[in-house]
């Protein structure tokens, strides 16, 4: 290189700035993850976790209301909220120019089981269970619960494909009160994103207000405006989301589910449902309204 | 954790922006405070600007935060020549622009520059960031970059004339 021959102050700004580029990899810069301890992003979330556990900030003064009552206001914000975080994570997605894989690289093909425990593997009895864990443990998607125990637990009846073809869900989940139900692959039900799963289906109270929600369907994110049954929802294809919502002591949570395919989301009375499949949209317009 | 996962993507870009702005001050500290902080601010977040700025700016605010209360001032050090991190495309020594000794005497410019100067110098050339992304991450006025970064080029030069050849203070 001809130009490091001159001396540094006579260098054009071209040719300084390339000098200062290879400096700036020759400077000592601090590492995010100290060797062998958590990386910054591990303790900032175990910060933010308790935190929200401790029921600072705006939980601070609501969440002491009577166990199963739910006011119809904060949960109606708290779903907004949710459906709005969704759009502006996958609005991130796409303006860090992932391209489309998107945020599902992040979560990788294959689970990380360090990141959150599953609940089902921390529960076995035995270090080494002769039953594989239930379809769906490495999701994320809460505790593993019979059908009946999560039908017992949540305050809204669960509505479940009649279809003999897809039957009862493989595997069935409960965080908060958040339903997942979980099927493997199987013929109709082609493979979502994760590995074996061929559909997964969210039930939780909450309702969507839609004229906010029109307000932020202004990016490039694809989300379609559909009609289930009559009731407006909404599909979001191809930029996968994150899923954000606010918990019964009104604290603002991410959902720690992975999301595995492209998403239908609606809502009926109380209730909103989210779809999730590789069926494409007609067909999983079709097996929601089915649902029974 | 989502969250986790999406500023995982960041948190080196962000533990060095934090370095050049506070070279001082306790970098991780910063960057974890600010990721905090960006998280109960992901609701401001707006839907079209890009992300990684957004989130260095909260990081370059902590970072100054920490900078007002450090006292001495040692600024940034070349690494050690073995000093290997995964993810650096560290030149080997042939290959390199600039000789060792050279790289001693432009760093000690630059940190003798004041911290403006060295914050869009570190922006441009050390975290290669855009025009764009460096003046949302600095807070600075989008048309402004080229110029700051031209007159901080400029002071850098007077530096360099003013130790030139000479032994480097630091």
């Amino acid at each position: 290189m001809t130009e490091s021959r001159l001396p540094l102050q006579a260098m054009p700004d071209d040719a300084l700035g390339a000098a200062l580029q290879d400096l700036g990899r020759a400077v000592a810069f601090p590492t995010a993850a100290a060797a062998g301890g958590p990386d910054i992003a591990t303790r900032a979330r175990v910060r933010i976790v308790e935190s929200g556990a401790s029921g600072t900030g705006r939980a601070a003064g609501r969440g002491r209301r009577a166990f199963g009552w739910r006011p119809a206001r904060p949960m109606r914000r708290g779903l907004i909220f949710a459906l709005a975080a969704l759009l502006i994570l996958a609005a991130i997605a796409g303006a860090v120019g992932f391209g489309l894989p998107g945020l599902r690289i992040i979560f990788g093909p294959l689970p990380t089981p360090s990141l959150s425990p599953s609940p089902s593997l921390s529960a076995s009895p035995s270090p080494t269970p002769l039953v594989p864990p239930p379809v769906g443990a490495s999701l994320s998607l809460g505790a593993p619960l019979p059908l009946d125990e999560i039908e017992a637990e949540v305050d809204f009846d669960l509505i479940l494909p009649p279809d003999p073809a897809i039957g009862p869900p493989d595997a069935s989940f409960l965080a908060d009160e958040r339903v997942a139900l979980v099927w493997a692959t199987k013929p109709g039900l082609p493979e979502t994103n994760a590995s074996g799963i061929g559909l997964v289906i969210n039930e939780f109270p909450g309702t969507v207000d839609d004229g906010f929600f029109q307000k932020v369907l202004t990016q490039d994110t694809k989300v379609t405006p559909v009609t289930v049954n009559g009731l407006e929802g909404y599909w979001l294809a191809g930029a996968p989301h994150f899923f954000m919502y606010v918990d019964r002591d009104g604290t603002e949570r991410f959902d720690e589910g992975r999301v595995v395919g492209d998403t239908l989301v609606w809502t009926s009375g109380e209730t909103t449902y989210r779809l999730e499949s590789a069926l494409g949209k007609d067909a999983a317009i079709q097996l929601a309204e089915s649902l029974r | 954790m989502a969250y986790e996962e999406l500023v995982r993507r960041y948190q080196d870009v962000a533990v060095r922006t934090a370095h050049i702005i506070s070279p001082d001050g306790d970098a991780e500290d910063a960057v974890q405070e600010a990721f905090v902080k960006a998280y109960a601010a992901l609701s401001r977040f707006r839907l079209d600007a890009p992300f990684r700025p957004w989130l260095l700016r909260i990081v370059a605010n902590e970072a100054r935060n920490r900078r007002r209360s450090a006292g001495r001032r040692a600024g940034l050090a070349l690494r050690a020549a073995e000093d290997h991190r995964p993810g650096d495309a560290a030149p080997s020594p042939e290959s390199a622009v600039l000789a060792g000794e050279t790289r001693a005497v432009l760093l000690a410019a630059v940190n003798a520059l004041r911290d403006e100067d060295r914050e869009i110098i570190g922006a441009r050339y050390f975290l290669e960031l855009s025009e764009t992304e460096a003046a949302e991450a600095l807070g600075l006025p989008r048309g402004t970059v080229k110029s700051r970064l031209s007159r901080a080029l400029g002071r850098l030069r007077e530096q360099l004339a003013g130790m030139d050849g000479g032994p480097t203070r630091d």
